[in-house]
């Protein structure tokens, strides 16, 4: 339970925090913890590195489909979203508030970007006396005039809602999302127009940023965090999946002995990236440009990087069996609703 | 109310009273009913206009060579005399004061005939007037104050031959609609916003005229922008309230506060 003057940071992933506490409104707040919810999203493997200078923006360049839509499909959850560049017109606002209005009525607040701060967070009410939205992000609850939701820090405004919880195979859910991780790790979806790199070799990019002397010394700190809190989340799923949805619903595909495996190499990765974290702590974030301590850093991301290769490895023969799994339905997932 | 006025100086078209700027009785008596019209007195605003009526029209005509091109101008300029009356700051100077407007007008009037034809729109007047860094003008969101402005500079004649009454009933609500989205701001805000976006005057030239540097009046009209915009959302929202009141719509829903639940 948090106060609501109080910040809340269950993880350095604000979309997979976003994601979890909408979950709650729904009837499957039981089916999944909040690691659970850091792998299916698959923020658990975030990693998204600048090879010069580690910029900070990396993780957040991934459009709300792909950080939050993604997931809540794969738990079986029809979704839409709203969106609009700003300054929107009164008519846009009007849409952009229905649209709110709609998914509050059916009992289920909206992820909306941004709020508060710079991140996702909830809106959860809405008052057409008082024109004001009601809304929570990591930083804090408050309400937004309707006047003000064109007064964001960067240029559009985007809400994502569920339009319905449907049922799910956890076994389908379970695909989805190992399909994703391990596409995302071995960057097999990369956009050849950026610079930034994901995944594996998103380490290596790290790697050369520490070697050219050039990291944004905070900004590197904050990826460092994000990297690592996923890493975390990731043992942490892998070691108690026989306790989860999945575990209990591929009993006979055996997958727990492949899960702890994966736990163990991503926990050593989480460790590297600990001893990272240690040396360069957000928001001060040490001096990474220093020649010794970037000589100390490398060898730690490599391990970081070597860990989470046979972490994903380990994925890649989970994904295997289940796809050879003898299947009664074609995989099938929420529905994504066009507006 | 505006067309009371327009309605009230036709009527007078042929009183011809002069208006004798070196009579220092005139000069009292107009002051005092410049005051009152600053107050909002519109008998006293329509007796200004039947003073200064004739001359405006002698110098309209002088500008157009067309008196009936002069007669539009002047119908014209009273629509944004009797918009801005309240915004003069001398009182002495009403006279030269109107004058401006007519000569603006008539500027306007003439140079017409590109493409909007009759009408100009609110952004190609502001075009025209900023000189400033054109990154923090260049806003398209006034593409919806244009149509209020496409109201005001509608000709006199247009209006009167318009007799539908509920044409008259919808501009009535119009200009009342402007009222209040320029309700939310500061006398001295909306002095300078009313100068800049009605009037067209440069911003140096407002400056002197309210007695205030140019970058004050940056400074005011940015937020007056601001709070103008703020009020139209607000504004527009009242009715989707109303409207969801009268549907059965609830208006109001708050859920439980997001990680306390």
């Amino acid at each position: 339970m948090q106060k609501a003057s109080e910040p809340v940071r269950l993880t350095w992933s604000p979309s997979a925090q976003a994601v979890y506490g909408l979950l709650q409104y729904t009837n499957k707040k039981h089916f999944y913890s909040l690691a659970d919810v850091m792998f299916i999203t698959n923020s658990s493997f975030m990693i998204n590195i600048h090879p010069v200078t580690v910029f900070g923006a990396g993780p957040t360049l991934f459009s709300p489909y792909h950080l939050m839509g993604k997931g809540l499909l794969a738990m079986g959850f029809d979704i839409g979203e709203c969106f609009y560049e700003i300054p929107a017109t009164p008519e846009q606002l009007e849409v952009y508030v229905q649209f709110v209005k709609e998914s509050v009525d059916r009992g289920l607040p909206v992820i909306g970007w941004d709020l508060f701060c710079p991140e996702f967070g909830l809106i959860y009410g809405y008052d057409h006396q008082k024109q004001l939205l009601h809304a929570r992000d990591a930083e804090k609850v408050g309400q937004i005039p309707f006047s003000e939701i064109n007064n964001r820090r960067f240029t559009c405004i985007q809400a994502t809602a569920i339009y319905a919880s449907t049922h799910v195979d956890p076994l389908d859910t379970l695909e989805d999302s190992l399909r994703r991780a391990v596409a995302f790790s071995l960057e097999t979806d990369r956009n050849p127009s950026s610079e930034y790199r994901h995944g594996l070799p998103g380490y290596d990019a790290w790697i050369e940023a520490f070697k050219n002397r050039g990291i944004d010394i905070p900004e590197n700190a904050y990826n460092l965090s994000v990297t690592g809190d996923g890493r975390m989340f990731a043992a942490q799923f892998f070691s108690s999946f026989s306790d989860t949805v999945f575990g209990r619903a591929s009993l006979d595909l055996e997958l727990t002995p492949l899960a702890s495996e994966a736990a163990r190499h991503y926990r050593d990765t989480a460790d590297a990236l600990s001893e990272l974290i240690s040396r360069f702590p957000f928001p001060h974030g040490g001096e990474p440009n220093d020649p010794n301590e970037a000589e100390w850093a490398i060898p730690r991301l490599i391990r970081a990087r070597d860990s989470e290769a046979k972490g994903i490895a380990v994925m890649q023969q989970m994904l295997d069996k289940l796809l050879q799994r003898k299947r009664e339905n074609p995989l099938s997932l929420g529905k994504w609703i066009q507006n | 109310m505006v067309i009371e006025v327009y309605v009230d100086a036709n009527k007078n078209d042929n009183v011809e009273v002069s208006s004798d700027a070196d009579d220092p009785l005139e000069w009292t008596r107009e002051e005092q009913l410049v005051e009152k019209a600053r107050a909002g007195d519109r008998e006293a605003f329509g007796e200004l206009v039947r003073h200064h009526r004739a001359k405006a029209l002698g110098w309209a005509v002088s500008i157009s060579r067309d008196t009936e091109v002069a007669e539009d101008i002047v119908q014209d300029a009273l629509v944004r005399a009797f918009l801005h009356v309240g915004t003069i700051s001398d009182v002495f100077r009403f006279r030269s004061w109107f004058r401006r407007i007519v000569q603006n007008q008539a500027n306007y009037r003439l140079r017409r005939g590109g493409p909007y034809g009759k009408e100009r729109p609110f952004t190609s007047m502001e075009e025209g007037t900023t000189s400033t860094d054109s990154s923090s003008w260049g806003d398209t969101d006034w593409f919806d104050i244009d149509s209020i402005l496409f109201h005001f500079s509608k000709s006199l004649k247009a209006r009167q031959s318009d007799e539908n009454p509920e044409a008259r009933i919808v501009r009535l609500e119009f200009i009342q609609g402007i009222r209040s989205l320029l309700g939310c701001l500061s006398k001295h805000e909306r002095g300078v916003f009313e100068a800049h976006f009605f009037r067209q005057l440069p911003p140096s030239e407002i400056a002197s005229v309210l007695g205030t540097t140019t970058a004050n009046v940056y400074t005011l009209l940015s937020r007056s922008r601001s709070k103008v915009r703020k009020e139209r959302i607000q504004i527009y929202f009242k009715d989707v309230a109303a409207a969801m009141v009268r549907d059965g719509q609830p208006t109001r829903r708050i859920l439980a506060r997001p990680f306390e639940i």
